[in-house]
């Protein structure tokens, strides 16, 4: 079996035709951990090559010792920005191991935590990308008082800011408090006057689009073969979204729209996303004011009725897919966990043969596909 | 060349019709389609759902079954036409684990083979880059083995807790 | 405690307990931390420099050099093949410099003990704070932060005989 170790230590190694290897990462300014070596001659880059692992925690080797119950704990914190879109996938798998339909009032307080969480991840990844394109560090400090108010409706109905642990198979936890709906209305509408701030200042600014348009421009064809997820994968012209190709919770009763764009930039990935906060913000409120009465869980039967299961969902960075292979006991026998960014590092690796890419574009490149590494880590 | 949209079941007819008794249907759902093929036609197979519309790859893996002697690989693909997930499985031998590599059919499994490969101990043949990709610079495959592997001891890297050290 | 193995006497050495003392008050009000940022506590550490928690009054400016800091912030989980290269911009740090662990999962790996790749921070490196929390409040952190400025203002000896005011 071949096998080659990667030098811990190698920082600039030169190769000929006057080409040299430079190192970048991994301890970054701005996220995570994760090694680009990209090859160039100081101006143009030819090649970009990923190097993850730097947080690999072994989480589906992990999940074999837990019962479902317990396997929320460490699973939710695969990404700690929107631990709900995770769990969705988990809780959808066994869900249907078990063969268990949640209640509707459960479907309907799951869809409002998992858009909230959809709004805090989005600001933040639209932070960071701006901090990567030259707005540092402005618009990220934006986004992190826009998300406090959100944070603290998570904690009033969860009790933790970021890992909630609230959704178990057949429901969740317990029922919303009382005044939680005017307390999230309120949010709602301090952050649709925080977004006419962000449109002014940054996404429609003239010096934002100059530094973002026609940077890394993935076809429409490409992203398919690639296996792009996400607003990557809706920038460029798909029209898949989890939540209505494949509805789940209360996602088939309310009323929505994907958003796509066709210029398949950069500067589109950044408008995608962008967007999709204002249809976040607008699904909350259509389940705030229908959300039925009843109870909120409901008990998994002994036995499974089935063996395996696939269930996808969508996360704010694409969409993530549990492969759960059961033998009967209260414990899984295998978990295949196929996140997002483990999908898009392999397009940001693809891109420099189908285009030029000079070395000053590599972070608004990199940051516009919003890799998360913990994520591709798991 | 337009392709006429299917669902599932329309799916392992045309299967059963192409490739007769060596494919099994396991499961049959609504949007789902669980099957399994002998090793010898995985790649007729694959070539033939990417003929028929299933362009993109989204998960790719393997399972240790020490009990049955083998390690199942699969792959599931979804189409952008018809709006499904084919689902692929088949086994190969635990003793000297190796398959060769569906990355001209769709290419975008080739970090997923590599993850298999140091995660399970599976050797992908023809595979450009066999590099260690989530695991420590200074792993040993003897000393400390496969992870993924049903046989690996979890026990000795437990950390101590409270005041031991 | 961290120190040098060839540490030479320099001027700093010489003066009166008074003058070190307010050099360690000076110090104790610019703590630059190097951002090592490797796990899920990550978004509780930058929600720290926001408004509502804002650290930088205390004089704690986020830098990414590491020839220019004084703490060392370990953010949640480190994996094995991140220890090395952390030990690396470890020693690129210019003396005095302090080590400060946020989370449960460097501390003790947290909620993953089973985990093959995970490690501890003190197995490899001296620490002075640890905050324990999954992830810990900023409020903590905060907490945390204040009492390694009295940490960092006053050293006393191990049998809290003399006190010891240290330079390097």
């Amino acid at each position: 079996m071949h096998r080659y170790l990667t030098d811990p230590f190698q920082e600039i190694e030169e190769v000929e035709g006057g080409l040299f290897k430079l190192n970048i990462g991994p301890q970054h300014p701005i996220s995570g951990q994760g090694r680009f070596i990209v090859l160039t001659d100081g101006e143009l880059v030819y090649d970009i090559e990923v190097d993850i692992g730097y947080s690999h925690r072994g989480i589906e080797k992990i999940l074999e010792y837990k019962n479902y119950i317990q396997a929320v704990v460490p699973l939710e914190r695969m990404v700690m920005l929107d631990t709900s879109n995770i769990l969705m996938g988990f809780v959808r798998a066994v869900e249907e191991l078990y063969g268990v339909e949640p209640p509707p009032r459960a479907n309907y307080i799951r869809t409002i935590i998992n858009e909230l969480n959809r709004i805090s991840s989005h600001l933040y990844a639209l932070g960071l990308y701006a901090e990567s394109a030259g707005w540092n560090p402005a618009v990220f400090i934006w986004t992190t008082v826009d998300r406090e108010p959100i944070l603290d409706i998570l904690e009033m109905i969860t009790g933790a800011r970021w890992s909630h642990s609230f959704f178990i198979p057949g429901g969740v936890r317990a029922d919303l408090p009382n005044g939680i709906k005017e307390r999230i209305l309120d949010t709602m509408d301090f952050l649709e006057r925080r977004l006419e701030v962000y449109e002014d200042a940054w996404i429609y600014n003239e010096t934002f689009r100059m530094r973002t348009e026609g940077v890394g421009v993935l076809p429409r064809d490409k992203a398919i073969e690639w296996g792009a997820a996400g607003p990557s994968l809706r920038a460029s012209g798909v029209k898949y979204d989890t939540r209505l190709n494949e509805p789940y919770s209360a996602y088939p009763e309310l009323d929505f729209k994907i958003v796509t764009h066709t210029a398949g930039d950069a500067y589109a990935r950044g408008w995608v996303r962008f967007e999709e906060i204002k249809v976040s913000i607008d699904l909350v409120r259509q389940a705030i004011e229908n959300i039925p009465k009843g109870p909120v869980k409901k008990a998994l039967p002994p036995r499974p009725v089935k063996q395996e299961a696939l269930a996808r969902a969508e996360t704010a960075r694409g969409e993530i897919n549990f492969y759960i292979y059961t033998e009967g006991r209260d414990k899984p026998y295998r978990v295949k966990i196929s996140p997002a960014s483990f999908r898009n590092f392999f397009v940001i690796e693809q891109m420099p043969k189908i285009q030029e890419i000079k070395l000053a574009d590599v972070p608004p490149l990199i940051y516009s596909f919003d890799p998360w590494f913990l994520d591709a880590d798991r | 060349m337009r392709l006429k949209r299917m669902d599932p079941k329309r799916l392992s007819e045309l299967l059963k019709d192409r490739f007769g008794e060596r494919i099994t249907i396991t499961s049959l759902e609504e949007r789902r389609l669980f099957f399994k093929v002998d090793y010898e036609i995985a790649h007729d197979v694959a070539r033939f759902l990417k003929e028929n519309g299933f362009d993109m790859a989204i998960t790719m893996g393997g399972t240790d079954f020490p009990k049955r002697n083998v390690i199942e690989i699969f792959y599931g693909v979804w189409s952008s036409t018809h709006d499904f997930v084919a689902f692929m499985k088949f086994d190969i031998s635990r003793e000297n684990p190796r398959f060769r590599t569906f990355i001209d059919i769709w290419p975008a499994v080739h970090n997923y083979e590599r993850e298999t490969w140091e995660l399970l101990g599976v050797d992908v043949e023809g595979h450009p880059r066999l590099k260690l990709l989530l695991l420590p610079d200074d792993w040993s495959f003897e000393e400390e083995g496969y992870p993924l592997r049903k046989d690996f001891d979890s026990s000795r890297y437990r950390s101590p807790w409270g005041d031991e050290t | 405690m961290s120190g040098s193995n060839d540490y030479k006497a320099g001027l700093l050495e010489k003066m009166p307990k008074t003058i070190k003392k307010m050099f360690n008050w000076g110090r104790s009000f610019s703590l630059w931390p190097v951002h090592l940022v490797t796990g899920c506590c990550s978004p509780e550490y930058m929600q720290l420099f926001g408004p509502r928690y804002d650290l930088e009054r205390w004089g704690v400016l986020p830098l990414a050099s590491s020839r220019q800091s004084d703490v060392m912030i370990f953010v949640g989980n480190v994996a094995r093949k991140m220890m090395i290269r952390a030990k690396r911009v470890y020693e690129q740090m210019p003396e005095p410099k302090w080590v400060y662990v946020i989370g449960a999962c460097a501390s003790s790996k947290g909620p993953f003990p089973e985990s093959y790749s995970l490690v501890r921070v003190k197995d490899y490196m001296p620490v002075d704070m640890f905050v324990a929390g999954c992830p810990p409040k900023p409020e903590a952190i905060h907490y945390g932060f204040l009492k390694l400025r009295e940490k960092v203002l006053n050293e006393v000896e191990e049998d809290g005989s003399k006190e010891v005011v240290r330079t390097t």
